[in-house]
């Protein structure tokens, strides 16, 4: 197991993360991910695509700097993108969530704590 | 299953294309290189089958993307380099395991620099990247070679999934602009668009685009990856804020208005008229040419 899969599994220790992987916002390239056995990986192109996406719509309307955090939220699940700080091409956390047990509020915060640590 | 074809020869046999060249060697779990001649060309390195590099001058390297933006010195890299070669020249020698390639990673991690994660991502992307390059011109032909001892590896990916993710994006690149590989050597310029409300990574490549840079110079320039540039640029097309320098045009003599320069006196008008035509007086052989 790398280094960076390694890391990525001790995110699975906090209640209701299904699966979480790392992105490349730019390209969609999946570098790692964790999560059960027979869960289907992640999309890392749909994800690069729907951050372009509202990167792109959210700048055109006059936000500034650069996103942070795309939250979607379905019947039983929270699927969030989180961006990694670093110097060079973003990369995303993309981490599926069960919303019976998950506290989103809580995991957004484990996600920053790691994505400040991650490409420190 | 054919014999292992052996370092320093020309392999010409079975495999047609580089791709199903790495399928066998990753069947045979092959360690070395594959060095394939050409323009970019460049060199595939593998371990135990899976492939741990690509070199080319095609696409920035892990070293190139990690100095040019200016998260690593260049000091503190060939230190770290050099230690980690020392390392792994020691620890071949004494033991039977092939331990080349993570020295650096742990180098540069016990020094500070980068923590191991992020190398790993570094040099994942930079995989994919030269094989994307290699691809925009692929080589007919090529030679296992033996790696040497300096190759910057920090990930190990199975052939096939590299293949897969070099089709993926060459045709993606085709539906969005035209084939890759004139893609890459097409002069880039500014469409004229409002570039204050743009995504910062836009505005740096903007800041790149110097009317005569193609995407693989402005990838250079900026120090990220090749495709991650072009792709951008596709996506800046489409906002109106670079267009494509026509190739056409360029290679004709332009037929633009020329600006005087106002430094310079324009001739005095000539103290004769002008010729003037006088048609139907001229033929050669018709009474009354003159």
């Amino acid at each position: 197991m790398s280094s960076l899969e390694a890391s990525l599994s001790q995110l699975l220790s906090a209640p209701g993360i299904n699966t979480v992987a790392l992105v490349d916002a730019v390209t969609g390239l999946v570098y790692g991910q964790a999560g059960p056995e027979g869960v289907e990986g992640v999309d890392g192109i749909e994800c690069s695509d729907f951050a372009a996406l509202v990167g792109d719509g959210l700048h055109a309307a006059g936000a500034q700097g650069d996103l942070e955090s795309i939250v979607v939220t379905s019947t039983h699940h929270h699927h969030i993108l989180r961006s990694l700080p670093r110097q060079g091409d973003p990369v995303f956390l993309v981490a599926t969530l069960e919303r019976e047990q998950a506290n989103l509020a809580l995991t957004l915060h484990e996600l920053g704590v790691y994505a400040a640590e991650a490409m420190a | 299953m054919s014999p292992s074809p052996g370092p320093g020869r020309p392999h010409s046999g079975r495999p047609h294309n580089v791709p199903a060249l790495l399928n066998s060697l990753h069947q045979e779990q092959y360690t070395g290189a594959v060095h394939l001649p050409g323009s970019p060309g460049g060199s595939i390195h593998l371990r135990e089958g899976l492939v741990i590099s690509v070199e080319t001058p095609g696409a920035p390297s892990a070293e190139s993307i990690l100095l040019r933006t200016g998260r690593i010195t260049d000091a503190a890299w060939a230190s770290a380099v050099a230690a980690s070669t020392a390392v792994d020249a020691a620890s071949a020698a004494t033991t039977a395991s092939d331990t080349s390639g993570n020295g650096l990673k742990s180098e540069l991690a016990a020094r500070g620099h980068i923590r191991p994660e992020e190398f790993e991502v570094v040099c994942a992307a930079t995989v994919f990247d030269g094989a994307f390059a290699l691809a925009l011109n692929p080589p007919g032909d090529w030679e296992l070679t033996e790696s040497g001892p300096s190759v910057v590896a920090g990930t190990a990916v199975p052939p096939r999934r590299l293949t897969e993710e070099t089709t993926r994006r060459t045709a993606l690149l085709t539906g969005r602009w035209g084939p890759p590989s004139e893609f890459a050597r097409t002069r880039i310029r500014l469409a004229g668009a409002a570039v204050s409300r743009v995504q910062p990574r836009y505005a740096a490549l903007l800041s790149a685009v110097n009317e005569r840079r193609n995407p693989r110079d402005i990838a250079f320039a900026v120090g990220r990856g090749l495709y991650a540039v072009m792709l951008d640029l596709t996506r800046m097309q489409a906002l109106g804020l670079i267009r494509r320098d026509s190739p056409a045009l360029a290679s004709r003599p332009s037929t633009a208005p020329r600006a005087v320069d106002p430094g310079r006196a324009l001739p005095a008008a000539p103290a004769s008229p002008l010729p003037r035509r006088d048609p139907g007086n001229h033929h050669p052989t018709r009474p009354g040419a003159g």
